[in-house]
């Protein structure tokens, strides 16, 4: 009877093993194409290739246009991610170790820039800049971009801290810790899981973001993706997949980061 | 990354309250640089609030008062702007009903299967999707599904389609592109609340001759429901606000909510119109959040009665 029962589990999980692995090659499909797609050697594609090359890295690289969005967005996650870093630890102490009143909605208010569309967070930041006349493009792009992807990092720092046992802490303070020593000594360290999920998610969507920065980039300073949105509407050549693939091998490097460190499952936090 | 969290969020902090009401680490002034970026973020919403009530002068950048309803009654006079939100509330419900479909199964294998290698493989297309960012996914939907892409290629070669098929710059493309998108949102949050269901109960169900699917349908669908709102909710908020795809892959013809008020800004230069319909679609989106709330909120309950 048991027997015959882990059979029919067995068969029925084949079933949805194949569907799962079906779903899976889907979301995989345009990844890979992509990749296939940047290093063909004709400018359009072709099933069977007529050659291999870099040639469209070289286009790439080549353009002035696409080497400085490389540098802004690259710029720009680069600041972003550590100011985020540095504003999500302490405000996770706050609400997490903290006893102030009304805990929970201020925790609301920090997550709330994530549910706004992103094209109605870039015009608000473009109206209140062209009324207050400030900084420049470059400027503006930190600070809405910080706005933006703040509460990525808040909200891995708060899930992180809320894991961690507090008689850690406990047991340093009866042994004599500062405040500082305990900060520095015990809690940071034991937030680095925290910290690197949040960084990773702050720093691809700072890379990637389009919807804002499509707002507050002007001639001089544009970022990749609105760059490559330009360069699709006005020419069809793999050059744009090249900068894909190496997006790619961006997120790629940084996922074989977060699984040597903690892990995917606890990057997604899935335990 | 929405709706979902924040409510889950909520909790968490809920239940520790009673533990750290003696900590004294924590201090409200480690709230001020936080509070001071979020003062930045709700000054600009404010002010485009404020916007909203002005108009445009023709021709130039100005914007001038008095203050007036006339941007939102425009809105609402204008069938073709109120069928682009009905669209958007549309389309947006089909892509989460697709999504739930094909998430289920994903986030199920996750939790439950007994293989590693297949929860890796799972795990890693759904993370390099998920990180690989929204302009490198748009753009690999454009070519593979365009006239002379991968579906069309292998199509012609088998001999299926003398000519190729328009798979993009219409609805269709836009929809897939989408689908893709989703998927990994939805999935990521579904994971949790299949896992929380207790194994006991479904190993109870099949001693007492229950065959998987009826197990499936009986004990591990329903007490998954909760977890499946709250996904519900948090895909459709993203559906929503789609806008990348659209314009991409749309070609024009398909157009969101978010689409319309960018060709406000940059086709017909009218920021106060743009700062209206941004209003009252973030009210809609907001109403969706808090109704899709509600409900989870009612069916939790009906589980813990249970």
């Amino acid at each position: 009877m048991r027997a015959k029962q882990e059979r029919r589990d067995a068969h029925e999980s084949t079933v949805v093993r194949f569907l799962g692995i079906a779903i899976a090659s889907f979301l995989l499909l345009p990844v890979v194409f992509i990749v296939f797609y940047s290093f063909q050697s004709g400018i359009y594609f072709t099933l069977l290739p007529s050659g291999l090359s870099i040639k469209w890295f070289s286009s790439f690289f080549a353009s002035a246009t696409f080497r400085r969005a490389l540098w802004t967005s690259l710029s720009i996650a680069g600041l972003v991610t550590p100011l985020c870093c540095l504003v999500a630890v302490p405000t996770a102490l706050a609400l997490v170790r903290g006893n102030l009143p009304g805990r929970e909605v201020i925790n609301a208010f920090l997550l709330s820039p994530i549910i706004v569309p992103g094209v109605v967070t870039g015009i608000a930041f473009l109206s209140l800049f062209s009324r207050t006349d400030s900084g420049s493009s470059f400027v503006r792009l930190i600070i809405a971009m910080t706005c933006f992807a703040l509460p990525f990092a808040v909200r891995s720092v708060v899930a992180n801290l809320h894991g961690l046992p507090t008689v850690i802490e406990e047991a340093a303070r009866d042994l004599g810790a500062s405040s500082r020593q305990l900060f520095f000594h015990v809690i940071l360290p034991q937030l680095r899981p925290g910290l690197l999920a949040g960084a990773i998610f702050v720093f691809v969507e700072a890379i990637d973001n389009f919807s804002i920065a499509a707002f507050l980039t002007d001639t001089r300073t544009t970022t990749l993706p609105v760059e490559a949105y330009s360069y699709i509407r006005d020419f069809d050549d793999p050059t744009v997949a090249a900068m894909a693939t190496l997006l790619i091998a961006l997120s790629t490097g940084l996922l074989f980061l977060a699984e040597r460190v903690i892990g995917l499952e606890g990057f997604l936090r899935l335990n | 990354m929405t709706a979902g969290e924040v409510w889950g969020s909520r909790r968490q902090l809920d239940g520790k309250r009673a533990e750290t009401a003696a900590r004294p680490l924590g201090n409200g002034l480690l709230l001020a640089p936080a509070l001071f970026l979020l003062s930045i973020y709700f000054a600009a919403q404010l002010l485009f609030l404020y916007q909203s009530l002005l108009h445009a002068v023709p021709g130039g950048t100005t914007v001038v008062g008095p203050p007036g309803l006339g941007n939102y009654r425009r809105f609402f006079m204008d069938s073709g702007y109120v069928n682009v939100l009905i669209d958007t509330l549309w389309i947006s419900a089909e892509l989460t009903a697709v999504v739930l479909c094909l998430s289920y199964p994903l986030a199920y294998l996750i939790a439950r299967t007994s293989s590693r290698a297949l929860r890796s493989f799972i795990l890693f297309a759904i993370v390099v999707t998920f990180l690989s960012g929204g302009v490198t996914r748009a753009y690999a939907w454009l070519i593979l599904l365009g006239n002379r892409g991968l579906l069309n290629s292998l199509m012609q070669a088998l001999g299926l389609t003398d000519e190729p098929l328009r798979l993009v710059y219409n609805r269709f493309g836009v929809f897939l592109s989408l689908v893709h998108f989703l998927l990994p949102f939805m999935v990521l949050t579904l994971v949790g609340p299949l896992r929380n269901v207790p194994r006991v109960l479904e190993l109870a169900a099949r001693d007492l001759g229950a065959n998987g699917w009826r197990t499936f349908c009986a004990v591990t669908f329903p007490l998954s429901l909760p977890g499946v709102i709250n996904a519900v909710a948090l895909t459709y908020v993203v559906a929503l606000s789609s806008f990348l795809f659209p314009l991409l892959l749309g070609g024009g013809r398909v157009r969101f909510m978010a689409n319309l008020i960018y060709d406000q800004i940059f086709t017909a230069y009218d920021l106060p119109f743009a700062a209206a319909i941004a209003v009252i679609f973030l009210a809609v989106s907001l109403f969706a959040i808090i109704a899709l709330g509600w409900l989870s909120r009612r069916v939790s309950h009906g589980v813990h009665v249970q």
